[in-house]
């Protein structure tokens, strides 16, 4: 409950290792976009990038609000 | 000629390969949930980014290869990957008190773009139910519609007066941030609705008839109990009632909005 009335509640002091898996996941998924590109040449590389990218745009905003959090608690 | 206000489609033969799959999917993700109760939620989270990388891969695999006749396949593949993605977001978001109510509820922001986003998405096949409006004229279709949101409703508030609960009331705080907290609880029902109900059930209904509908209910109800625990009693006994109306329907405009105004009398009653 201490925590839960934190005098700034916005705050991202603790920081698990878990937050940290769908960076992970993120970085691979990225990785693999561009690997596609090469190994299926542009045409059939487009049909798989739209699946790719369902996938990374979850992750991507997931990191964002954690890197946001994370910069608001080093600067405030 | 007046449209008919419920909808009855043919059913498919059940595809052997989807019922061996879904049980398949159900395993690794039993797994992966006993993973997260005996090893904690960083090996958790692990397991489903696993899965979920290796449904992508699938899913890449199938839409890449795959001649036009499988497409549905390729997207119910990519759809269900949503079942590990959601698990992974509320396993690995980031804890915030400002929530008050709900301090690990931000997982429904990128389940809310990612569901919008696969509803909008016109290379996933299978005709979705209509988001807004009612599904056809007449009183009919708008008093099913209403239903539905009257016992959303009426479950929302039996839930919070009857089940068990420990934790914060909203009387506890005085700000305003307590409402954020809540709205993102509320918004949770939305976004499980237009994934579950909206993208993943036409595809599955489409591809394997009442076995995919029955599968893609479950998965739905597998969310919410791993996210609510038990809370979600009231949530799976209304998805049971939106997964046939939204199928004879082709509407989710009530399952939405239900399903939010359950969640959201749920948290601020209780």
């Amino acid at each position: 409950m201490t925590d839960l009335l934190a005098s700034a509640p916005l705050q991202l002091r603790a920081v698990a290792p878990a937050y940290f898996v769908p960076v992970v996941v993120l970085l691979l998924l990225l990785l693999e976009r561009e690997l596609i590109r090469a190994r299926l040449g542009a045409q059939r590389a487009a049909a798989a990038y739209r699946v790719i990218e369902l996938a990374v745009l979850p992750l991507l905003f997931l990191f964002l609000l954690f890197v946001g959090l994370r910069l608001y608690t080093m600067i405030g | 000629m007046a449209a008919p206000a419920v909808i009855v489609r043919p059913m498919r033969a059940v595809p052997v390969g989807f019922t061996a799959g879904a049980l398949a999917f159900a395993a690794v993700l039993g797994g992966a949930e006993a993973v997260y109760h005996l090893a904690g939620a960083f090996w958790g989270a692990a397991c489903f980014a696993a899965i979920f990388l290796a449904i992508v891969q699938l899913g890449v695999l199938a839409d890449v290869r795959g001649p036009s006749g499988e497409s549905e396949l390729a997207g119910l593949l990519v759809v269900a990957g949503l079942v590990p993605l959601a698990r992974l977001l509320m396993l690995s978001v980031p804890a915030l008190p400002f929530l008050r109510l709900s301090p690990t509820a931000l997982w429904v922001l990128p389940m809310i773009l990612v569901s919008a986003y696969a509803y909008r998405a016109p290379w996933i096949p299978g005709t979705r139910p209509k988001l807004l409006g009612v599904p056809g004229p007449g009183w009919r279709p708008l008093a099913i519609q209403g239903v539905v949101v009257t016992v959303g409703a009426g479950l929302g508030v039996l839930a919070a007066y009857t089940l068990p609960y420990a934790g914060p009331h909203v009387l506890t705080y005085q700000d305003s941030a307590k409402w954020i907290g809540a709205a993102l609880f509320a918004l949770a029902g939305g976004a499980g609705e237009l994934a579950w109900r909206g993208v993943l059930q036409p595809l599955a209904a489409d591809i394997a008839g009442p076995v995919g509908i029955a599968a893609c209910f479950a998965a739905s109800a597998y969310v919410s109990v791993a996210w609510m625990g038990w809370s979600a009693a009231p949530v799976i006994a209304l998805s049971a009632l939106t997964t046939v109306v939204v199928y004879r329907t082709r509407c989710l405009t009530g399952a939405v909005a239900a399903h939010t105004l359950l969640n959201l009398l749920l948290v601020v009653l209780r």
